[in-house]
């Protein structure tokens, strides 16, 4: 996917990842600290709701300790303080209550209306205690005050005793200081006192009245019922105490203890909620710290494998481009230039590439070009060189050789001036015969080298030539010659058909027969023989005789123009050049081998159809080859 | 009387080409008639002379040795290297007598050991005058060769 896309869009989409993965890690290092955050918030709140809850305590103490005073002490400043600190108290718990996310919520309710109730309690104990006092500090005393008045009038008017008297007295006091001890110690054991003393002094009046006339009751029902009076006021004023301590003792002091359990309950609340929020905040910041660090992981490890991917995908073609071009640089036209599908900076560079590799392969075609074109004039100038030599090998051999005859007849001339002078006419009438001779040799030369001229000229036609019907017709024009030597001809097998030109190639046989009766004939030989072979490139056609043959130094030198091996035949040496002319007219070649029976073998190669023109005769085939 | 008076002088002349042949002999006798000219018509000839040469027979010494270039069979400057590589025939003098006045022939013949070299001429009295020269000249200079030969011509 990546190798479809170009080179700027890849950095981008580094880059992306990057600014991506720093997103991620801000995210969720934010979400981590934001969520601690309100661990903590709550943990602080929990913290407040702690506060409270101690203040809340430490006031109810107070409050109790204030309660407490009052009970004790009674004063109404106590009672006031109380009444003030549970305003204040209930004001905090309604205000805390009315908060948006009240946490300690039933357990303070709880606390609030057990202290409401305590309050409340406390209020009828305040009562309370107010009219008891009343009941013991005033009516108790006045009632006591009368009875003891009447009790004292009623001894009076009964006439009791001395002793009587002072008894009644004696009890009444002890009566009085029985209820007084009571109601300051509250020992029941003075009510009992209090009450015998009272029954002793009822069992008094009662005997008084057994006693006296029948004109004093009136004063004992008096004492009687002031003393009912006193014991009724007496019983109620216990009663009350009783009541009293029953509600300090019993109902304030359940009240004071559901205060004291809700108080400590929302303590407890408030410790396990913070315990909770603390362990909630640890196992936050763990889980945080766990999650940030595999997030920062995953993070590292994808923004790596990110920018890898990119940077192997960049890299890769980059080298491998480099290394194309290096092989460019260095002339290579089949470089492989690695694909790259889009048209970035390294598609540019890849085109650059093929482009270059285009020149190369140019500059190496223009190179083979130019190799050929050397090759070929090379060729050229080595054909030309050729030339030249021969032309120059020409000229040498047809100056030497024309130069010959003139050297014979000045000499001669000179000499039969010379024997005229002298009155010799007949001997210089023979010089003028060799200088007649000599000219007309010099004729013969001509002739030949024209002779020569025409065979050589290349713009012959050229047409199917069959050989067979040729060497037929040879045969027929050298019947005359042969039957002079005593030459046998014959020919062996069939003649290949080859491209050529009738008249040369008639001349070429010739010549080649022509040599054979001149060098062959018996007694040095018996036969001349034409036959022909083939190769893949050439057609071969041999003129073979058993004559003496040709010594090896020679077989090139025959083919020279005027060469000739022996000065007592006739002719002027051009035949065999005239031979080797044609053939070199005809794209082909001749040689010579020694005949396997000695003698000599002319070998005539022609290039066969389709064959090149151009292949060089293998060395150990034709050695001689000229 | 001089020695040289009395003495016939042999000239070996190889020439392959008869008519240059005669004429040379012609001038040659014409300057000293009892000149002796013996002939060779090939390389092949003048090297089985000098293979068979002695040099005992006192008239068979060559006076001095007229070489044609252009000789069927072995070249002219075959037998010109044979001769003066060989033990005693190295001291006759050779004069080259050549058609070809080719600088490459010249310099070749010279520098195998050609005591001359001379185009054969074209003119009317040229044969007449080289011959002329020759004699005049290699009959003045003989006494080296005859030296060579220990004295046996003096």
């Amino acid at each position: 996917m990546l190798e479809r896309t170009t080179l700027k869009t890849r950095m981008l989409a580094g880059a992306s990842i990057a600014f991506v993965v720093a997103g991620l890690l801000f995210t969720v290092s934010w979400l981590a600290l934001s969520s601690i955050a309100r661990q903590f918030e709550r943990f602080a709140q929990l913290q407040s709701n702690a506060a409270l809850v101690q203040s809340i305590v430490n006031d109810t103490s107070e409050l109790q300790r204030d309660v407490e005073a009052f009970i004790y002490q009674g004063h109404d400043s106590s009672a006031r303080e109380v009444y003030q600190l549970h305003e204040a108290l209930d004001a905090r718990i309604r205000e805390h209550a009315a908060k948006p996310t009240p946490q300690l919520g039933a357990g303070l309710e709880e606390t609030r209306a057990h202290l409401s109730a305590y309050v409340e309690v406390f209020g009828q104990v305040e009562t309370q205690r107010k009219r008891r006092l009343e009941l013991v500090s005033r009516e108790l005393v006045s009632v006591e005050a009368r009875a003891r008045g009447a009790l004292l009038s009623a001894l009076d008017a009964g006439g009791a005793g001395r002793d009587e008297l002072r008894q009644a007295v004696v009890d009444f006091a002890s009566l009085q200081s029985s209820a007084s001890r009571y109601f300051t110690a509250l020992d029941s054991r003075h009510v009992d006192e209090a009450l015998s003393s009272l029954r002793r002094l009822e069992r008094l009046i009662g005997e008084l009245e057994r006693s006296a006339s029948t004109d004093v009751p009136e004063t004992i029902d008096h004492a009687r019922s002031t003393l009912d009076a006193l014991e009724a006021t007496f019983l109620e004023a216990v009663q009350r105490t009783r009541a009293y301590l029953y509600l300090v003792n019993v109902v304030m002091a359940a009240e004071a203890y559901e205060v004291r359990h809700a108080a400590r309950r929302l303590r407890e609340q408030t410790a396990t909620q913070m315990a909770e929020s603390s362990a909630a905040v640890e196992s936050t910041l763990r889980q945080s710290l766990w999650f940030e660090t595999l997030a920062l992981a995953l993070a590292c490890l994808l923004s790596l494998a990110a920018f890898r991917t990119i940077f192997r995908s960049v890299q890769a073609p980059v080298m491998s481009l480099s290394k194309t071009f290096r092989e460019l640089a260095a002339g290579r036209p089949d470089v492989e230039i690695p694909p790259h599908p889009v048209d970035d900076e390294l598609g540019q560079l890849t085109e650059a590439a093929r482009v270059f590799r285009a020149r190369n392969a140019e500059t190496e075609r223009l190179l083979a070009r130019e190799q050929v074109l050397t090759h070929d004039l090379q060729r050229n100038q080595r054909a030309l060189q050729r030339s030249q030599d021969e032309m120059e090998q020409f000229v040498y051999t047809v100056s030497h050789d024309l130069k010959s005859p003139l050297v014979t007849s000045m000499g001669f001339i000179a000499i039969a001036q010379r024997e005229a002078e002298e009155g010799d006419l007949k001997g210089a009438m023979g010089r003028l015969d060799r200088v007649v001779h000599a000219n007309e040799r010099m004729g013969e030369l001509i002739n030949d080298l024209l002779e020569l001229s025409r065979v050589g000229r290349v713009d012959v036609e050229m047409e199917a030539v069959d050989l067979d019907a040729l060497v037929a017709r040879l045969a027929a024009s050298v019947e005359p010659g042969l039957t002079r030597s005593g030459l046998v001809f014959r020919t062996a097998g069939p003649l290949p058909t080859i491209r050529g030109n009738a008249g040369r190639l008639l001349q070429v046989f010739d010549n080649l027969v022509g040599n054979a009766i001149k060098y062959a004939a018996p007694p040095a030989g018996s036969y001349v023989e034409i036959g022909a072979t083939s190769t893949p490139t050439e057609h071969r056609v041999y003129v073979r005789d058993d004559g003496p043959g040709i010594a090896e130094a020679y077989r090139e030198k025959v083919f020279g123009l005027f060469y000739r091996l022996a000065r007592d035949t006739s002719g002027t040496g051009i035949g065999l050049a005239v031979v080797r002319k044609v053939m070199l007219a005809h794209e082909g070649r001749v040689w010579i081998d020694p005949g396997e029976e000695g003698g000599a073998t002319f070998w005539l190669g022609f290039p066969r159809e389709g064959g090149s023109a151009e292949a060089e005769p293998s060395r150990e085939e034709a050695p001689h080859a000229t | 009387m001089r020695p040289e008076a009395t003495a016939r002088r042999t000239v070996w002349l190889v020439e392959d080409d008869a008519d240059h042949a005669d004429i040379a002999t012609y001038h040659l006798e014409a300057e000293d008639p009892s000149v002796r000219v013996e002939r060779f018509v090939d390389g092949s000839e003048i090297l089985d002379r000098i293979a068979s040469f002695s040099g005992r027979e006192a008239d068979a010494w060559p006076w001095l040795v007229l070489l044609d270039l252009n000789l069927p069979k072995y070249g002219g400057h075959e037998v010109l290297s044979r001769i003066k590589s060989h033990a005693s025939l190295r001291l006759v003098p050779v004069i080259i007598f050549s058609t070809s006045g080719a600088p490459d022939d010249v310099e070749r013949a010279l520098s195998l050991g050609a005591n001359s070299y001379l185009t054969k001429p074209i003119e009317l009295t040229g044969f007449e005058t080289i011959m002329n020269t020759v004699w005049t000249y290699w009959r003045r200079n003989q006494h080296a060769v005859a030296l060579g030969r220990g004295g046996r011509d003096t």
